[in-house]
């Protein structure tokens, strides 16, 4: 095996000490299976190499002494901007699916044949129904959850218009796309089109497919995206921020200890409903824990070396973003892996497929086999890291913003007209080898705190800005002044946990009903975004359904797209005339601070705001 | 003499053109993927892949003991250095291309917007810093090998005892 030296691995302590300690073991990682893929392939990372017909591979020579063309006739720009079309709809069918997924769940619930959940959120609900011109005038939760479901499922499978993305995507950036001829129709349709598009001898026009690379963006964020959160919240309820201990210090010698990685919030809440039982307390003491935890203590880069603290009984996933190598780590150890979807099923894992059925059950039966797995810990194997652990608050809502606003988003609008806050960031997106472990997230997200920018995130940054103690509300330290004071007045962080990845949804609402105080139009608002260590098609997607939505957005790993001047400057600059949006590539995080800074500052001026 | 060169298995190469790109890369100004693509003139690789029937065959520079492109070159351009890798000096060519024709396998080959040959210089500078020529680095496959004459012949010897002995 390579050699890995884990200070250069992570900026995270807590990680570094996990990695050595998986040294020691033998745990092969990630970063060893990355760099044996390296040098890797520059045809790929250019993406200039075109696999979609048995013609190919076809390749362009980059140097521009060989093949300028693929067999068929078609040059860079084109293999490149449909290689992207591709990445962007498998990118928006992982929401897509998600969102068909939590629609089996409702429908159990409204079929009565799903004991374990019910409508645990009607205020969602009616927005739901009230954006499908559903009557809830009498009607219970159920009657109205029956006829929200079905007019969803008729939306996303509509092949003549969605009323949900026509309601969701603000006006002006619809009316851009409209402008050039688009339709709007259901997700499924647009999805299977864009992916017509890109089959052999379908469409060859890189513009064209960089503009339904852009529109399966929106569909991504604002349709697919936006109904996964929201049908969360009708089954499981609107989250509000709770303060705890992040990361891997959360896992308790004492306790039965389940790690998860689960998209599906009913299903993980129910797990900790059942893990928090008196029954499976009762069973967890039988065999001398304190009780059982379930925790999430892991962005994606540190799902192996959370296994080396030889203290997690269970890892439990549906599909968030679970990598093969888990299986073997958890050799090395007692730790057993569970997926319980049929959508994710890891080859070495048990499964245990959970139902809206079935639900209580299944979970039972796993929290059972992690509390009957406790007696294989071997002391031996057994590690706490020294690093103690950070607080952070986690769950945010437009709704719990609300409320620690006194009621009202209008001090937010205010501060942001009179410059008190600068701007509004979405910090987004996975981890990766490509990118020191949590470099880039906190390097960014804290310097745009101190250049006065509000910072929103979600997903595999959460762990990485909680680790770095930059979601409790002392973090307001590190903030500029403007920023810092506004944090101080109302006892918020001055960066905002919003959840997984289909949260980046709700960040939309939020940043909608500002500019709807603002009485501006969205594309101008001062927002930027940033995926500093992106490494999921989902990311791409959203990175490509953000700046659609005239959003400057900031990849901190080089897309596939640098083999075609055309699609870089594209999206560069053609953009910005088109939607006021960009996409923009920067490997350096303080470089990129500088250019979203900028770019907040640009909007500013646009408006007239100093 | 018995100096490491760039050996090859063509069993085992894909056709994959990582050596190129690497080459490329490495005879690049920047020596950065994403920056050299946009350079002018071009970088340009020395290694080659060519489809002979259906094999693929990374074919460079094989730093000959007896280099009829040295014998042959009329300014001195092309010379032998003193670990005897076959160089070639720029400055003195003069782009008449003589090497490439007495190369039995034309490697050398004229860069007509330079007016000069180009031809593998073994990654010179990595070699004397102890590390592998580019091509040799980015083979995923390890169809390229950087070793000498003797050390094949013991890695085809060792294999052919290995593969006697499982078939025993």
């Amino acid at each position: 095996m390579s050699n890995i030296d884990p200070s250069k691995a992570t900026i995270d302590r807590v990680t570094r000490e996990l990695l050595e300690k998986a040294l020691q073991d033998g745990v092969e990682t990630i970063w060893h299976r990355f760099s044996s893929q390296e040098p890797q392939c520059g045809f790929g990372l250019l993406g200039i190499c075109c696999r979609h017909c048995l013609i190919g591979p076809c390749r362009i020579d980059p140097f521009g002494e060989g093949a300028s063309r693929g067999s068929c006739g078609v040059d860079s720009d084109t293999i490149v901007a449909r290689g992207l079309l591709r990445h962007v709809c498998a990118g928006a069918s992982s929401y897509t699916d998600l969102t068909m997924e939590l629609l089996d769940y409702a429908y159990a619930v409204v079929e009565g044949k799903c004991k374990d959940l019910t409508i645990a959120d009607r205020a969602r609900l009616e927005e739901l129904a009230k954006l499908l011109d559903i009557d809830t005038q009498g009607k219970d939760d159920i009657k109205l959850a029956a006829e929200v479901v079905e007019e969803v499922s008729r939306d996303m499978g509509s092949v003549t218009r969605s009323r949900i993305f026509e309601r969701n995507v603000p006006s002006e950036i619809r009316e851009v796309f409209t402008g050039l001829g688009l339709k709007f129709r259901g997700v499924l349709r647009e999805i299977v089109e864009s992916l017509h598009k890109t089959h052999e001898g379908v469409s060859t026009d890189p513009e064209d497919l960089l503009i339904h690379s852009l529109k399966i963006g929106l569909y991504a964020l604002w349709v697919s995206a936006y109904l996964a959160y929201a049908l969360q919240d009708v089954l499981s309820g609107t989250p509000s921020p709770r303060k705890g201990p992040m990361g891997p210090r959360a896992i308790s010698e004492d306790y039965v200890n389940i790690v998860v990685r689960i998209a599906k919030r009913p299903l993980l809440k129910k797990l900790v409903e059942i893990a928090k039982s008196k029954e499976m307390e009762q069973e967890a003491i039988n065999v001398n824990a304190l009780g059982v935890n379930v925790l999430v203590p892991a962005n994606f880069m540190m799902s192996e070396v959370v296994l080396s603290t030889g203290m997690v009984e269970l890892f439990v996933v549906d599909y968030l973003c679970t990598m093969q190598g888990i299986v073997d780590a958890c050799k090395r150890y007692h730790t057993k892996l569970v997926t319980t979807s049929h959508i994710g099923k890891v080859r070495g894992a048990e499964h245990v497929e959970v139902t809206p059925e079935n639900m209580s059950e299944a979970l039972k039966k796993i929290v059972k086999m992690a509390i009957e797995n406790f007696k294989n810990r071997k002391e031996e194997k057994m590690f706490t890291p020294r690093t103690p652990p950070e607080q952070a608050m986690i769950g945010w809502s437009v709704e719990a913003l609300r409320s620690y606003l006194k009621g009202s988003l209008e001090p937010l609008a205010n501060a942001l007209r009179d410059g008190t806050i600068r701007g509004i960031a979405i910090v987004f997106g996975c981890t990766t080898p490509k990118v020191v472990h949590n470099y880039g997230h906190v390097e960014v997200t804290r310097g745009l705190i101190k250049n006065n920018i509000l910072v929103l995130g979600t997903g595999c940054w959460n762990v990485a800005a909680g680790l770095a103690g930059l979601l409790k509300p002392e973090a307001r330290q590190l903030a500029g002044e403007g920023l810092s004071k506004f944090c101080a007045e109302y006892n918020i962080p001055p960066c905002l946990s919003f959840g997984g990845c289909a949260d980046n949804a709700r960040i939309m609402r939020l940043l909608v009903e500002l500019s709807e105080i603002l009485k501006i139009p969205f594309n101008k608002m001062p927002i930027v975004a940033s995926a500093p260590e992106p490494m999921a098609e989902e990311i791409i997607a959203l990175m490509f359904g953000m700046a659609a939505s005239g959003v400057v957005v900031h990849s901190g790993v080089r897309l596939p797209i640098l083999g075609s001047k055309f699609v870089k400057e594209w999206l560069e600059e053609k953009l910005d005339k088109l939607t006021g949006g960009k996409l923009f590539i920067e490997v350096e995080p303080s470089r990129a601070v500088k250019v979203l800074s900028e770019a907040v500052e640009e909007k500013r001026r646009r408006l007239g705001w100093s | 003499m018995s100096r490491p060169i760039v050996m090859f298995d063509v069993s085992r190469c894909v056709g994959c053109r990582s050596c190129e790109i690497a080459c490329a890369v490495e005879h690049s100004t920047s020596k950065d993927l994403f920056s050299a693509i946009y350079e002018r003139p071009s970088p340009r690789p020395r290694i080659r892949v060519y489809k002979v029937d259906d094999l693929n065959v990374p074919i460079t520079c094989r730093h000959c003991d007896d280099a009829p492109c040295v014998a042959v070159c009329p300014t001195g351009a092309m010379y032998r250095d003193e670990s005897g890798y076959v160089l070639h000096n720029p400055s003195r060519c003069i782009g008449c291309r003589l090497c490439t024709l007495v190369c039995p396998i034309a490697h050398p080959r004229l860069i007509p917007e330079l007016r000069v040959v180009i031809k593998c210089d073994i990654c010179i500078d990595r070699v004397r810093s102890g590390r592998r020529p580019a091509c040799v680095e980015a083979c995923p496959t390890g169809a390229l090998m950087f070793i000498t004459e003797t050390e094949l012949a013991r890695e085809r010897l060792r294999e052919k005892i290995v593969k006697a002995l499982l078939e025993r």
